[in-house]
């Protein structure tokens, strides 16, 4: 596959704004409403696509499983899980849970792979669930516990975004109050 | 629709208030246009913020009008209009007639009945376009009853089950962006459930009526621990959303994602 930051023409240093930014600037000359839905530019958006979620995932920096992780190394006990892993290596979360649920010993390692599985899915309360289980069922584990920090992150960084904001806490909309006193209206005809 | 999902006004712009009044305006026109009077009974925000981020994903193209309406027939404002205003416009339509129906089967109500009947009429052509979110709106609805049948106390599994309606309506194609958009629907989902029933619990002990949160406000920490589930809910929806290649409207669906959201959360704090 071509290297997909010369597909999306960034640097690997690049932000995330401005690899957004590349994106759209694709986006927008492949869009269907400019090329008439030819086949030529569908094409090329898939590509231009693939190339975005290979950056981002990158970017996120949690990829426990890539090939450059010389962690990778599991021994033979590990041979049942070895689909699982090898599913989630190749970004295949599905197929993995599949793997997952016919592994009858429910074992730290399973529930920290089915969190992984399920964070690549973006379904994060699954993720977290399963996380704490692998955590509590062996707390001295690096990995594991690095999981459980890297899916809390999101939510920190969410709360101080959301202190950068005023309080909330007034409605004050016209607009919105005309429309109830006409809802209100409609239903006494 | 539920008038969770709005911004902060506080902290927009001038011209993001006007730009997020005119896409606001421009959904109201499309339900009028497709739905006649009942469609603009309809409109929330809600369903302006999921049009503001299917045009800004999509890059779709942007019509704007100068008018006057019904609601605002002296001063002539901005509208805009957007692709995505046709299939919002729809599923504020299926949402609010299944809520509706909904709310009349739990209470026991004739309440709001005309307006259900009215929309009535509606339903079979949107269920036969949009059978993925129909299922997603009637299956998890009606899980949400059996937890109430049963008072369930567990707060998050029922928030679940709105965040899958949810989450089937933010995903009009099933293309790159559909795990994401899924997730944004999914979080904020939960997260209105969840506010919902939180504002309700006064009202619902002192009435004897169900509420997820029963059992869990006996508790000490309480009011940490509901923040904490909202806080989750909002944080999933917000890594999802800022997962995407978005330019044109961030400003405004970030104060919404970040801010907007907990207005009615303070509001009651206040009070």
């Amino acid at each position: 596959m071509k290297d997909p930051y010369s597909t999306l023409g960034v640097t690997p240093q690049a932000t995330e704004q401005e690899i957004k930014a590349a994106y759209k600037k694709l986006a927008k000359r492949y869009h269907p409403d400019v090329t008439g839905n030819s086949p030529e530019a569908a094409a090329k958006m898939q590509e231009i696509n693939a190339a975005y979620d290979e950056i981002m995932h990158k970017k996120e920096g949690y990829d426990p499983f890539n090939s450059t992780n010389s962690n990778n190394n599991y021994s033979s006990e590990d041979i049942e899980f070895q689909a699982a892993y090898n599913y989630i290596r190749n970004h295949r979360f599905r197929e993995a849970l599949n793997a997952l649920s016919g592994i009858q010993n429910k074992t730290a390692k399973y529930y920290y792979l089915t969190a992984v599985a399920y964070a690549g899915l973006n379904d994060l309360v699954n993720a977290r669930t399963n996380a704490e289980l692998a955590v509590r069922l062996e707390p001295n584990n690096f990995e594991y516990q690095s999981l459980l920090s890297h899916l809390a992150n999101g939510r920190n960084a969410y709360q101080t975004r959301r202190y950068n904001y005023s309080p909330a806490s007034s409605f004050g909309s016209v607009c919105l109050s005309l429309l109830m006193a006409r809802l209100c209206c409609c239903f006494c005809l | 629709m539920f008038g969770y999902v709005q911004a902060n006004r506080k902290d927009l712009s001038e011209a993001d208030k006007k730009k997020y009044k005119s896409f606001y305006c421009g959904l109201c026109r499309q339900l009028k246009a497709d739905y006649k009077k009942e469609g603009m009974l309809s409109l929330s925000y809600d369903m302006t913020f999921l049009t503001m981020l299917l045009s800004d994903l999509y890059d779709e193209q942007l019509t704007k009008q100068c008018n006057r309406c019904v609601i605002h027939p002296v001063i002539k404002h901005e509208c805009t209009h957007t692709k995505a205003d046709k299939y919002t416009a729809d599923m504020e339509i299926l949402l609010t007639f299944y809520s509706l129906l909904d709310h009349q089967k739990d209470h026991d109500v004739n309440q709001h009945k005309s307006f259900s009947k009215q929309l009535e009429k509606y339903i079979p052509e949107l269920e036969k376009r949009y059978p993925k979110q129909t299922k997603a709106i009637t299956d998890n609805l009606d899980l949400l009853d059996e937890g109430e049948k049963v008072n369930s106390q567990e707060p998050e599994k029922m928030s679940r089950y709105f965040g899958a309606l949810l989450g089937a309506i933010f995903t009009p194609y099933s293309d790159n962006w559909a795990t994401e958009l899924y997730a944004i629907g999914e979080g904020l989902g939960r997260f209105i459930y969840l506010s919902d029933a939180y504002i309700d619990l006064k009202k619902d002990l002192k009435k004897n009526k169900y509420n997820p949160f029963k059992t869990l406000s006996t508790e000490d920490n309480f009011e940490a621990q509901v923040m904490d589930l909202l806080s989750w809910a909002a944080a999933d929806a917000a890594k999802a959303f800022e997962y995407l290649p978005l330019d044109e409207h961030c400003t405004i669906l970030q104060n919404i994602l970040y801010s907007g959201i907990w207005s009615q959360i303070e509001v009651n704090k206040k009070k």
